[in-house]
């Protein structure tokens, strides 16, 4: 065994060896550390890098998920929006439909007023219709009308059938017959000849006819020979 | 003497004979502790050198809750134990020769061993269970109490109280077989 002196000096040598040991150790310990830090990263890294597939593929998924409600969200809107847009289509349709129901009705009201008119034009008609079973023949001053259905129906045969031309003008006119309800045709009346007047103007001359003698004789007293 | 904790607290403010004091209070002491572990007094005074290394080495982890006295024997009775571990088969071969104490060792012996009660039950440890004798060893030779020798083994006061009075009623039993008469 050692004296004491030499133990002691045994002592601090072992110690200054411990802690060059610990220095060492210590060196070693913050080399090591950023080698190791780095070793964690990298292995980290690598074992996220390892089961990356499926987490990117899920996050993939994910996101296509996502991205795909989006779309059909963007999709619902784009519709909704459209609907929105087709909503004065639809009003202005609403308001055709209105338009077309007052049109409807003014049509309605159309032929009701036509209707009406019609019938105000039957009735004018039927009553001119009716003035026409008469005829009033002017001589002079004096006027004379002839009512009855048979009456008028033989004199406006007689004029009717007026049809060969006369290029007679000598003779002064006896007379004119109108025929109420069409009195724009006047027929005045001479000895040899019948001028029919449309609208006041001469329109037509036909010789005299027995037929127009007689009616003019029979009914108007005007007797011109047969 | 100043207290060993005083004189470890001018060592650290960089008075380093004051670890000198240090030394010489337990160097008997330690080598005699080790020496019931190892069984050779070079190897004893190999790990008490050690120990004291540790202490100047690395002084801070002594945090002046314990005893020093504790704390060294603590660090004494890790290094003894690991080094049987370490050694086991070689000091099985050994063993027969390493039973023999050299003359310095001698010494420190009959330092520690004043009187023939000490001696009896000092040879008398070596038939113990290593915990009964640790125990009361540092209870009996070193004057520890249950709480410094339960430091220094790692152990609680419980327990310790536990191998001292196991240790002995096997002491008595050992003690009786010889022919001596056991006394408290």
């Amino acid at each position: 065994m050692r004296n004491k002196q030499d133990f002691e000096q045994l002592v601090f040598e072992r110690a200054d060896k411990l802690k060059a040991h610990d220095r060492s150790m210590k060196i070693v310990r913050i080399s090591v550390m950023p080698i190791a830090a780095a070793f964690v990263v990298l292995t980290a890294v690598g074992l996220r890098g390892l089961s990356n597939p499926s987490y990117m593929n899920a996050t993939n998924a994910a996101d296509n998920a996502a991205a795909g409600e989006l779309y059909e969200y963007s999709a619902g809107n784009t519709a909704a929006a459209n609907d929105l847009e087709a909503e004065p289509r639809n009003q202005a349709e609403i308001n055709a439909a209105k338009s077309y129901e007052e049109d409807f009705d003014a049509v309605q009201d159309a032929d009701e007023y036509n209707d009406d008119v019609g019938a105000d034009v039957q009735n004018e008609n039927t009553a001119a219709a009716q003035t026409q079973t008469s005829a009033v023949v002017f001589r002079g001053q004096q006027t004379q009308t002839v009512t009855g259905e048979t009456a008028v129906s033989e004199i406006t045969s007689a004029f009717d059938a007026l049809s060969e031309p006369s290029d007679s003008s000598a003779g002064g006119c006896l007379g004119y017959i109108e025929f109420r309800g069409d009195t724009e045709t006047q027929y005045r009346i001479y000895a040899d000849r019948v001028e029919k007047y449309t609208g006041g103007t001469l329109t037509d001359s036909f010789a005299m006819t027995n037929d127009v003698k007689n009616v003019l004789a029979k009914y108007f007293n005007i007797d011109l020979g047969s | 003497m100043i207290p060993a904790e005083e004189a470890f607290k001018k060592f650290l403010d960089g008075d380093k004979s004051a670890f000198s004091v240090i030394i010489d209070e337990f160097h008997d002491p330690l080598i005699f502790f080790i020496y019931g572990y190892v069984k050779n007094s070079d190897t004893a005074e190999d790990i008490a050198a050690d120990c004291f290394a540790e202490l100047v080495a690395r002084p801070n982890r002594f945090s002046f809750r314990s005893t020093l006295k504790s704390y060294l024997f603590s660090m004494a009775h890790n290094k003894a134990v690991s080094h049987i571990r370490k050694h086991s088969r070689l000091t099985l071969l050994n063993d027969n020769s390493s039973l023999v104490a050299d003359d310095d060792f001698a010494a420190i012996e009959s330092s520690m061993v004043t009187d023939e009660r000490s001696r009896r039950l000092h040879d008398a440890l070596p038939k113990l269970k290593d915990n009964y004798r640790t125990a009361l060893h540092l209870v009996y030779f070193e004057g520890m109490s249950y709480s410094e020798a339960a430091q220094a083994m790692g152990r609680s006061p419980k327990q310790i109280d536990n191998y001292v009075s196991r240790g002995k009623a096997a002491l008595k039993k050992i003690l009786e077989e010889e022919g001596f008469a056991y006394e408290e």
